[in-house]
């Protein structure tokens, strides 16, 4: 059961319904010495369903594409080009980056929940959970009056539902303040209050970084069991490979604010098509297989305001040519459905399936 | 720890007061009360032995009086002014300051001096009620209004309105209590004629009598209001600066941010997650500042003649009235502890990760 979603049939078909679609994206953050290119042109979708990884390094710019997609940029970053559009179930296109602040904050939880990478900071510390789920609850229920009603009963009844799904004892957790849960219950009730309003789409960024190792390990079953439940459409954001293997359907990998690559899970895996990628993969133990030499990736993420010219990944690149070096390759069609800015893809991928095959 | 110490059956060999006193430690609210009258005490004796030390001695001046202006023979005037005073000047220092302890836990505070007979615990009562109306209705005001300026610069970070009421509020958070006081006296009373401040004295006016009457509640705010306003101007800075640092602080907080993720309307995130949380510290701030205020006005109420607490005291330093300085500072003393330890049960309910379950 180590992937999971690809056995289950969870592939790319061409009837399935886009939730999500993000085009041409660039996000900057205003800082003293230029601007800082955090999110340089992403374009990738969400089908329903499905779940997307966004991997990369830290400063590779994923949390400002999640934190992009839910409008909750800080004040500095200003959101340069590109939209956001989101599809209700009733087929309706939300156009996020053009929402008024109403229709915004309508359009969050309710159809997009993120739950964030500090479990142990995001609920409120003077009240009970039981008042958050009803906070959220009022916050949504009464401005739309379709969901339900905002009876008392009601939000108790949908909460407990949500709290038990991610496997706390409802009856106390309701009652205790956020100090008296651990890191990975406070993680679970996040999950549960993202869940709490039954939205399209969840965005977990990083939901296990502030964990301990077993911790973890128990949000990612809780996570894998909700996925088999509900049926939602997750943007996992990670650094963590092995992670992103056991939910994901597909990968995206960013480098330097871009999409790099996007694969099938299996074929990032087994067959990835670009170097930042492979050096990813050679960079953390594999379970199967023959043990390899463990190789870091040569270098450091490079400056976000002075970026290097053509692909920004060639300094540290063992491909990298003079073509590398003036010109930065766009997403390049490889496969059905995949995608890797790399001009030397097919040397790359050679290389990879000469090297395991070995 | 304490469930450890619960949980294990702890052989205990000790004699019962050893074990009494353990008690007495491992209960919270019990060693804070003790803590609080020991407090009380200590004011009391420094206090009783303190003004004692200040130069010109009513008692001698008074005894002086009789020998000199009535020919009262010394002896006679010494047990005159003993019964008067109720304390017996042959005794040594710690022997009066033991009976007037002893007295004092019964609640006798003596009887004052310059207006011969009356208890202190009577002056006491008179006037302690209008500085504690006052004063608190002064602080309530400024912590309100100071919170709500403080969350509005905040959420202004850097606009003009934020630049004028930070500015402003470090100007009024330095000028001292009796300078604005001065400065309404002369300036608004004296100058402009905007306030009559002679009608103003006082904490009624005359044939006014204390009901539950909208006449009398009009009448009791309409003498207080220039204390109030003085103490309001003179604290209203410090509230600003603080909640608005706080609201900062509280409006980086990941839990906001959440906030903001829910969908939650931006007037219950600054009441229920920004603001609450962001009051919290100042809560703390608030019991200190009591202490402040109440020794502030010794001379605010002077300044504006409001017979309260405070003008009694300077009225009877200035006359060397031993028991009724004596009592009133332990009387102020006494309020402010407990205020503290009131405010401490309420922060409690405020913030619910400092409740107590029998230890600090």
């Amino acid at each position: 059961m180590s992937i999971p979603a690809t056995e289950t049939g969870l592939r790319e078909t061409p009837e399935r319904e886009t939730v999500l679609a993000v085009k041409d994206l660039e996000v900057g953050y205003l800082a003293k010495r230029g601007i800082v290119h955090a999110v340089r042109g992403v374009t990738f979708d969400l089908k329903e369903g499905e779940t997307v990884a966004l991997i990369g390094e830290s400063g590779s710019g994923k949390t400002t594409l999640g934190l992009a997609l839910v409008r909750l940029l800080p004040g500095s970053a200003r959101v340069t080009n590109g939209e956001i559009l989101f599809y209700t179930e009733s087929g309706e296109e939300i156009p996020v980056t053009k929402l008024n602040d109403e229709q915004l904050r309508r359009f969050r939880w309710q159809e997009c929940a993120m739950v964030f990478q500090s479990a142990l900071n995001a609920l409120n510390p003077v009240m009970r959970i039981r008042d958050h789920f009803k906070d959220t609850w009022k916050a949504h229920v009464r401005a739309n009056g379709s969901k339900g009603d905002a009876s008392e009963r009601n939000v108790t009844a949908r909460a407990m539902e949500a709290l038990r799904l991610v496997q706390l004892d409802a009856e106390r957790v309701m009652r205790a303040f956020p100090h008296e849960l651990s890191g990975g219950m406070r993680q679970r009730v996040m999950i549960a209050l993202g869940l709490l309003l039954r939205p399209r789409v969840l965005i977990l960024d990083e939901p296990t970084t502030a964990l301990d190792v077993i911790t973890q390990r128990a949000i990612i079953e809780v996570i894998r069991d909700l996925r088999k439940k509900l049926s939602f459409s997750m943007i996992f954001i990670s650094h963590d490979l092995s992670l992103a293997a056991e939910l994901a359907d597909r990968v995206v990998t960013m480098y330097a604010g871009r999409v790099v690559e996007i694969a099938d899970i299996k074929d990032a895996f087994y067959h990835p098509r670009h170097p930042y990628t492979v050096g990813l993969l050679r960079s953390v133990p594999t379970l199967v297989g023959d043990r390899q030499e463990l190789a870091s990736i040569p270098g450091s993420p490079p400056d976000m305001i002075d970026l290097p010219s053509g692909c920004k990944f060639h300094p540290r690149c063992p491909y990298a040519t003079d073509k590398c070096r003036m010109e930065e390759p766009p997403l390049i069609e490889v496969g059905p459905g995949r995608g890797s800015a790399c001009w030397h893809w097919e040397k790359v991928g050679a290389d990879w399936e000469a090297g395991t095959n070995e | 720890m304490a469930v450890l110490e619960q949980g294990q059956v702890v052989p205990e060999p000790q004699v019962g007061f050893l074990v009494i006193a353990k008690r007495v430690v491992r209960n919270y609210w019990l060693l804070r009360i003790l803590r609080a009258l020991f407090t009380v005490w200590l004011v009391a004796t420094l206090t009783f032995f303190l003004i004692r030390l200040m130069p010109g001695n009513p008692v001698e001046v008074y005894v002086q009086n009789l020998v000199t202006q009535q020919g009262v023979p010394y002896p006679q005037a010494l047990q005159l002014a003993a019964s008067l005073y109720n304390i017996n000047l042959d005794e040594p220092l710690w022997q009066q300051y033991f009976s007037y302890m002893g007295a004092m836990v019964h609640g006798d505070m003596g009887t004052s001096i310059i207006q011969q007979g009356v208890p202190v615990m009577q002056i006491v009562l008179t006037f302690l009620p209008w500085t504690l109306f006052s004063v608190g209705l002064g602080l309530i005001i400024s912590f309100l209004l100071g919170m709500l300026l403080g969350i509005f610069a905040a959420y202004r970070r850097e606009s003009v309105f934020d630049h004028f009421v930070t500015n402003f509020s470090s100007l009024l958070h330095a000028i001292p209590n009796y300078i604005i006081a001065i400065l309404i006296l002369v300036y608004a009373g004296v100058q402009w004629h905007i306030i009559d401040i002679t009608a103003m004295r006082g904490t009624l006016s005359p044939g006014v009598q204390p009901s539950l009457s909208l006449g009398f509640v009009k009448d009791a705010l309409y003498h207080a209001a220039l204390p109030i306003a003085t103490y309001v101007i003179t604290t209203i800075g410090g509230w600003i600066l603080a909640m608005r640092a706080s609201t900062e602080s509280t409006l980086g907080e990941d839990y906001v941010t959440v906030a903001k993720a829910r969908g939650l309307r931006e007037r219950r995130i600054a009441l229920a997650y920004v603001g609450r949380n962001a009051a919290l510290p100042l809560f703390t701030q608030l019991t200190l500042s009591l202490a402040f205020a109440v020794g502030g006005s010794i001379l605010i109420e002077t300044i504006f003649v409001y017979q309260g607490l405070g003008l009694t005291l300077q009225n009877s330093i200035n006359q060397r009235d031993y028991p009724v300085m004596q009592g009133i500072l332990v009387i102020i003393t006494a309020v402010v502890v407990f205020a503290n330890l009131i405010a401490d049960v309420l922060y409690g309910f405020i913030d619910p990760r400092v409740r107590v379950q029998g230890k600090e």
